[in-house]
């Protein structure tokens, strides 16, 4: 029973990252997460559209609510045309693990989340997908 | 005090404190324009105290965060105490989960409850320093 929606969200500029935290509290409230939920998951979105403007010309913030009543949630990614991660590993790792980090919050955007991946290479953009269950 | 581009947060004297009320996003504009005037109101009024209310938040992330950090310890090095009060706990849990350095950080759940607080402390100072003075007598209870 698919037929599930997608809406996205341009990130281009500073106001984008509102936009898109403002649409991830409200795509989430829709599929029935309660405030700390959502909070958690604007919070996610707004990691990753600043990383976006940081790293990237462009992108953007796709929201795919997930309806299928056995398994309710949403999945969100964020895609873009920048550079890519070059050290994935690294972009992974805690700071408790290394003491390092490459600053784009990527652990803390997978301890928001249920589901995390990212798709990523030199010169080819990213693409990282999160989701959370209800 | 009107706004250029897009608001700003206001701060309002209140007895010897600073009260600032974040009302809008916490755009790099407007938390440049905070900074600025909250040091300005600092560097004015000498309170002893600022206290900003986050309530109006729904969401806060890490570089928000650390914006309102940097303008606190700003202001605290111009010698004033500051309060972050107000906070969600969907936004505290989420800047607990991205490792927010909260060291050192004051906070408190509403103005009313930071204002108790800097009140019990300044009567409690008061008595301390009132029995040191009386300590001399002998039939001072």
């Amino acid at each position: 029973m698919s037929g599930s929606q997608e809406f996205r969200v341009r990130i281009l500029g500073e106001s984008d990252v509102a936009v898109a935290v403002m649409q991830a509290q409200r795509y989430s409230r829709s599929v029935g997460f309660n405030e700390a939920g959502c909070c958690r998951i604007a919070t996610a979105v707004s990691e990753l559209a600043r990383n976006i403007l940081k790293y990237a010309d462009s992108g953007e913030i796709v929201f795919r609510p997930q309806l299928n009543p056995r398994h309710k949630g949403i999945e969100i990614s964020a895609l873009d045309n920048g550079p890519g991660i070059a050290d994935l590993e690294l972009a992974l790792t805690d700071r408790y693990s290394t003491g390092k980090t490459l600053g784009l919050g990527l652990p803390g955007v997978r301890r928001l989340m249920d589901d995390f991946d990212v798709q990523t290479a030199p010169g080819q953009g990213t693409r990282v997908t999160i989701r959370k269950w209800l | 005090m009107s706004s250029g581009s897009g608001g700003r947060i206001a701060v309002h004297a209140f007895e010897d404190f600073l009260i600032g009320s974040i009302q809008v996003e916490l755009s790099d504009a407007v938390a440049a324009q905070f900074r600025d005037d909250l040091l300005d109101a600092v560097h004015g009024s000498g309170a002893r105290a600022v206290i900003i209310d986050a309530s109006g938040l729904d969401v806060m992330d890490l570089h928000e965060f650390e914006h309102l950090r940097r303008t606190f310890r700003m202001a605290e090095i111009m010698g004033t105490r500051t309060f972050l009060v107000g906070l969600s706990p969907g936004i505290v849990a989420a800047l607990v989960t991205l490792d927010a350095d909260t060291d050192g950080l004051e906070t408190a759940l509403s103005v009313e409850h930071a204002i108790d607080l800097l009140h019990a402390e300044e009567d409690s100072f008061s008595e301390a320093r009132m029995s040191t003075v009386a300590g001399e007598d002998d039939d001072v209870g």
